[in-house]
């Protein structure tokens, strides 16, 4: 603070921390040697976030107040905003969120110094203790090297943290609390049940409007509250993250589907569909078993064989590749399938039509030799994006995932399927991000990225190429010269999850559907 | 489509026959509410597009449009209203197809 003030005094009046050979220290501390330093100010985005932290510890001042028999268990930063989980003996209600919000506004008004005190070990556990601060008994138990812990002191709220922290409530006067939810204690279902107030904060009322608005738009286009306000689908407890689709959710669906099998046809696309359960055997061969059987619902039948339903289409696809020898004179086969795939995740991860466990895929499969694959990426590139524009979507990113650290196959082959995704991107002119290393470990891939109405992106599209199932499953092709070679495989979705797309567009158009889809 | 009352259901689910012959999505509301009332429902449910049914269409056989937004657009007859439908429900990709076929006959007449 006193360098800040040697520079000025405005300066001194707006820091909030600062920042001395690229750590960040309280306003408060001192400097005792030579160093880089700088001031951290509202201007600053660790300035917003020390500002959402301390937001976070007023909850906790606020609600001690309010309610001396709630326990505060962790408030930490998240993007935007903050939490707090606490533990109390009944749910708090919006108005207790209001009531919160209240005392915190009331108590920034005050315009109190928040005090910093690094305590020896002992003084902070008697400081919880005496204060029947449990849980954070219990993270301090967590903790067993540290020799003394910074606590800071909101009058008479104590809380413990790694810091920095304002030097006063003056500078958290731009915050709303803006939801309650569930959580665990430690994350964990089997723990206790505590209740998460989340917050946002922002260094001034301008921008702290604007994420309101944002807000409020996104609630105004959540799917989940379209789709019972239009009649569109819905969920039921009997079969978590499966929907059931009204009639006019079901002709969104299947217009949906329809285009895309307009548009795979004039692609040169063949549409095939194969069994939704198939033998354990399959699915061993295709690695499947080995290394995503926790996603799989599987069966034991009368006559005693395993069976499990279709997480992928692929390896069903590679068995009707395989069904019948194919000559090079028949390649590319584009072969497509409106395939539902079923994949068992965690019910905490479940979000509406968004994130589900039995989805359809507008999947398709290109079996192609090496020379056509340049040619059979740059058709794919150009139908994605001319599908997106068609259906709104004219802002779309490009992400290229290539060769990571465990792989298989030779440097070569990935320099050969690196360059058919670059260079096709290259014919087309389009910029793309790269993510080194990020690639599949039998091949690299390209992620179309789609931005909405209101500036979020969403992950849509993928063309992946794969050299590790045509090997493991023998593909083959005669070629000119009457010799048999392995096809390249690509796997390419469009949409992804015709779900997930239905509840984006539910999103992007806030249920204002264009009338063919309707 | 929303009947005005009563009277004109018989005419509007005939009526509705035709549109849907068309292969056009239509669902006929012919309850006992007031229009007023109906539009509201329909309007706030996003309906693209609503088709009145009253004494007027019933006499001359006109057809008043209704657009989501309030906009009101009157055809003289049914198959213009059908037309105009049809148009307007037609999905993107089948838009850009014709209008690629135009201009490929027009190219043509041109050689
Ligand atoms: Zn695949």
């Amino acid at each position: 603070m006193d360098i800040a003030l040697s520079i000025g005094a405005g300066l001194a009046k707006s820091t909030i921390a600062g920042e001395v050979n690229g750590e960040l220290i309280d306003a408060c501390d001192s400097v005792n040697e030579d160093a880089t330093v700088r001031i951290i100010t509202s201007r600053d985005a660790e300035g917003v976030e020390i500002i959402r932290h301390s937001c976070a510890h007023l909850v906790g001042h606020a609600v001690k107040r309010l309610y001396p028999t709630a326990q505060m268990v962790i408030g930490p930063v998240i993007d935007d905003g903050f939490y707090y989980d606490i533990a109390f003996e009944r749910p708090f209600t919006a108005d207790d969120l209001a009531a919160i919000e209240d005392r915190m506004k009331q108590l920034i008004a005050t315009h109190y110094d928040v005090l910093k005190q690094v305590a020896p070990r002992d003084t902070v556990i008697e400081t919880f203790a005496e204060r029947q601060e449990n849980y954070k008994l219990q993270l301090v138990a967590d903790m067993p090297d540290e020799e003394q812990m910074a606590l800071y002191v909101h009058q008479e709220y104590v809380d413990m943290c790694r810091g920095p922290h304002v030097p006063n409530t003056r500078f958290l006067e731009h915050m709303k609390l803006t939801k309650i939810s569930g959580a665990y204690w430690r994350g964990d279902s089997k723990n206790e049940q505590l209740q998460r107030i989340y917050g946002t904060a922002w260094a001034n009322k301008k921008e702290l409007r604007a994420h309101l608005n944002m807000l409020e738009e996104v609630e105004k286009r959540d799917h989940r509250r379209l789709g019972k306000k239009l009649d569109l689908f819905h969920f039921h407890e009997e079969a978590t993250g499966a929907v059931f689709w009204h009639p006019k959710g079901w002709t969104l669906f299947q217009q949906l589907i329809e285009y895309m099998r307009r548009r795979q046809q004039q692609s040169g696309y063949i549409e095939v569909n194969t069994p939704d359960m198939m033998e354990r055997n399959l699915w061993e061969k295709s690695g499947h078993w080995q290394n995503y059987q926790e996603h799989m619902y599987t069966t034991d039948t009368p006559d005693e064989k395993t069976l499990a339903l279709k997480p992928m289409n692929c390896p069903g696809s590679v068995l009707m590749y395989n069904h019948g020898l194919k000559s090079y004179r028949d390649l590319p086969i584009r072969m497509a399938e409106f395939g539902k795939v079923h994949r068992y995740e965690l019910s905490g991860s479940l979000h509406g039509l968004l994130r589900v466990r039995h989805f359809t895929q507008d999947d398709a499969h290109i079996y192609c030799t090496e020379q056509q694959m340049l040619d059979e990426c740059t058709q794919i590139i150009r139908l994605v994006l001319d599908i997106y524009q068609q259906l709104g979507f004219s802002d779309v990113s490009i992400k290229l995932s290539t060769r990571p650290e465990n792989r298989m196959g030779d440097d070569q082959t990935w320099d050969i399927l690196e360059a058919a995704l670059v260079d096709s991107l290259k014919e087309l002119a389009l910029d793309y991000q790269l993510n080194p290393g990020e690639g599949a470990f039998y091949g690299p891939k390209l992620e179309f990225v789609l931005r909405d109405a209101i500036g979020r992106d969403w992950q849509c599209g993928t063309l992946q190429v794969d050299m590790n199932l045509p090997a493991r499953f023998g593909l083959e092709y005669v070629d000119d010269k009457g010799e048999r070679q392995t096809p390249v495989m690509l796997h390419r979705a469009l949409f992804g999850s015709l779900e997930r797309f239905t509840g984006i567009l539910i999103e992007q158009y806030t249920g204002k559907l264009p009338a063919w889809l309707c | 489509m929303l009947t005005i009352s009563e009277t004109f259901n018989d005419y509007a689910s005939r009526l509705a026959n035709v549109f849907a012959a068309s292969s056009l999505r239509v669902e006929l509301d012919n309850s006992n509410e007031k229009i007023g009332y109906k539009i509201r429902q329909q309007t706030l449910q996003k309906v693209p597009f609503m088709l009145i049914v009253g004494a007027n269409e019933v006499e001359s056989n006109c057809v008043n449009l209704r657009l989501h937004n309030g906009e009101q657009i009157s055809f003289d007859d049914i198959e213009s209203a059908v037309d105009y439908l049809t148009q307007a429900c037609r999905p993107p990709d089948v838009i850009d197809q014709q209008e690629l076929i135009q201009t490929s006959i027009q190219a043509l007449k041109t050689v």
